[in-house]
């Protein structure tokens, strides 16, 4: 590598150029100065935000939609202090993400210097690891290793804090790619004992369910997923995060399990001898009491991450490894029983209980959804933020690929699903971005309308306006005697105007007779972003719905007629 | 229940590691009662820290996964010699 001639700065931007990296999304300030120097001269282009947060869910959509870790570049103090939202988000639903945050000059650090936060150790319990480069030599090294880590394994965010000296200063190190990070193994291959412990009790089981976490999109085992499914005969119930891992239109598919999933995925899990969860980890939206989790049932787990392995479920066989790996050696040691009668059984649960919602009294959103996944032919990919309109988009839109689905699922991040979708258009220029986001949500980050805009990324912004925060109204409603809290979002703006005001394409839509027609001229437009604002009925609930902390026997399958207790667990 | 249990954690003694292990066992309610650190008589460059720690039992195997999990901790285990929490120092008069 010829590096010799180069300020810290420009070996970062050319390791980030031999690293594959087409996009760093960030916000420039002065410590990060020389790094936005080096990237004028690059082949990487530069997605120009109007605030960080915006930038790391960018990275993020980018990231879960091609497999690569995004990229972020932000400057030191309130810049870096604002990526800890995105970096976060990226933990918990282990999204690899690079983020690039100057910082003061190495003699400063620990001086209170003007723009100067302590984003190492702020940023500690958010990243899966960080660095503070102190010399110019170690920055191809850490750059290098910081992709190998977000990359490699359980993926996640690495954050690099580069002191403006750092960067500026003189390279002169001869960097052969050696990576210096001895504690850090990935276990790709299961043991062969493992595998076949899973294979014995799939080859007993006669009421089997497979259970597809992100894990298995990670691992890109949809096809090993799909075929597993098939030669079992299983149902298949999926995470929130792993909607499209397994084609939500197949007759197996149960769509999304746990606290709003399914009935009929609900009622499956409880009855069901035997779970196999491919890369979830057992989490308490779909496990809220693990006391009384699937009770008559095996559990089996595989997954990447030892640490993961008897956190929540104590499993009866586990295989620790790349799902994709694992489901490849498993395939061929299945001779399954006769599943026929259960998958009768499961079809009678759909068919008794299936999705849906009352058409009358108003513009409903789920009514808005469905006519999107209509209008896109099912085929869009499909970003949302959080709260009741998340969980109507997952029951509603029916993904049948792999990394279709992009939502920020272990933090509940809201103001994620609008970033997130520039980042999946920028990533996916051909294919149909649908944001689907609620009031409140999109009012976090809609600054990013600018960065639509500028770039005529012609993304379909669909605004659910219930002019609440549903979700926690809905909680207030059912357990709280209607006593509204901190939910009503009186003053939003005219979404219309407001999208016009930044040279955005708008649409309204408030009567259920014109859905179907707003919503094709919408998605026929492709000169750019579109807004459609849908102004929904101000109270809906979304059912099923499973209180936190309880079985899921104890799902609500429609609007109660008796008030509820408080639910114990985390809502 | 409760009780005292001893871990030995060889690391690559890197600034804010420290803290790293620190975060894992406060986020779970782990109390450290004693912390000596040492560097390892080797050429390897890690250095060794001892812990007595206090939290509920059920959750100790998982806190050393997730202990394991950090980057640069090469490896996690029960200390179970006496001195290797409390290192034997010998006094003399001279």
């Amino acid at each position: 590598m010829s590096l010799t001639t180069k300020n810290g700065a420009a070996i970062l931007v050319s390791c980030l150029e031999q690293l594959g990296v087409e996009y760093v999304f960030g916000y420039s300030g002065g410590a990060a100065l020389p790094i936005f120097d080096a990237l004028y001269d690059s082949s990487i282009k530069l997605i120009l935000t109007r605030h960080e947060q915006g930038a790391t869910h960018m990275a993020d959509g980018y990231a879960r939609t091609t497999g690569k870790a995004g990229v972020v570049l932000v400057t030191s103090g309130p810049g870096a202090t604002n990526v800890i939202t995105g970096a976060l988000t990226a933990m918990m639903d282990s999204v690899p993400m690079i983020i690039l945050c100057g910082q003061v000059p190495t003699g400063l650090l620990g001086m209170d210097a003007f723009q100067e936060a302590d984003v190492f150790g702020l940023s500690m319990p958010a990243v899966k690891h960080n660095y503070l480069v102190k010399k110019t030599n170690d920055v191809p090294r850490v750059i290098y290793e910081a992709f190998h880590i977000a990359n490699s394994g359980r993926p996640g965010p690495v954050l690099i804090d580069l002191p403006k000296d750092v960067t500026s200063g003189k390279y002169d190190g001869d960097f052969n790619g050696t990576l210096e990070i001895p504690g850090y193994h990935v276990p790709h291959q299961p043991t062969t004992d493992a595998v076949k412990s899973l294979a014995t009790l799939l080859n007993k089981a006669r009421k089997p369910v497979l259970l597809v976490g992100h894990g298995a999109l990670i691992s890109k085992a949809h096809k090993e997923v799909l075929a597993l499914a098939e030669k079992l005969n299983a149902p298949v119930v999926t995470t929130l995060l792993a909607k499209g891992a397994f084609p939500e239109t197949h007759p197996l598919s149960l769509g999304m399990v746990g606290m709003y999933g399914t009935a009929y995925a609900n009622k499956a899990m409880i009855n069901c001898d035997l779970v196999m969860s491919i890369g979830s980890r057992w989490d308490d939206r779909i496990n809220g009491n693990p006391k009384k989790f699937c009770p008559n049932a095996k559990k089996l787990h595989i997954d990447i991450d030892p640490a993961e392995i008897g956190k929540i479920v104590t499993p009866d066989a586990y295989a620790i490894g790349d799902a994709k790996i694992v489901l490849q050696q498993l395939l061929p040691l299945l001779a399954p029983e006769n599943t026929s009668a259960w998958v009768k059984e499961v079809e009678d649960f759909k068919a008794n209980h299936p999705l849906t919602y009352y058409k009358e009294g108003g513009l409903k959103a789920q009514q808005v959804i469905h006519a999107a996944y209509t209008a896109s032919k099912g085929n869009a990919i499909v970003t949302t933020d959080v709260g009741q309109h998340q969980m109507w988009a997952a029951q509603f839109y029916l993904n049948s690929r792999p990394d279709t689905w992009l939502s920020s699922g272990g933090a509940g991040t809201m103001g994620f699903g609008f970033p997130a979708a520039i980042g999946a258009q920028i990533a996916r220029p051909n294919e149909m971005v649908i944001a689907v986001v609620g009031d409140g949500g999109f009012q976090m980050t809609l600054s990013e309308l600018s960065t639509a805009a500028i770039h005529k990324l012609p993304i379909k912004i669909l605004v659910v306006d219930n002019k609440y925060l549903g979700m926690v109204r809905q909680w207030q409603e059912l357990f709280l005697d209607n006593r509204y809290s901190g939910v009503d979002m009186v003053g939003n703006p005219d979404f219309v105007k407001l999208a016009e005001a930044y040279g955005i394409k708008a649409f309204h839509i408030d009567k259920a007779e014109n859905v179907d027609s707003v919503m094709q001229q919408a998605f026929a437009y492709n000169e750019g972003p579109c807004l459609i604002h849908a102004e929904v009925i101000k109270e809906d609930n979304v059912y099923p719905m499973v209180p936190a902390g309880a079985c899921l026997e104890e799902m609500v399958i429609c609007a109660p007629t008796e008030k509820m207790a408080m639910p114990e667990g985390s809502t | 229940m409760e009780h005292t249990k001893k871990l030995s954690i060889k690391f690559i003694n890197k600034s804010g590691n420290i803290i790293r292990v620190a975060l894992v066992l406060e986020r779970r309610g782990y109390n450290i009662k004693s912390l000596n650190i040492y560097p390892l008589n080797d050429d390897s460059g890690y250095s060794e820290m001892f812990l007595e720690l206090r939290g509920e039992d059920a959750k100790f195997d998982q806190i050393k996964k997730q202990l394991a999990k950090l980057i640069d901790i090469i490896e996690v285990k029960d200390a179970i010699r006496a001195e290797d929490v409390v290192p034997v120092v010998a006094y003399a008069r001279v």
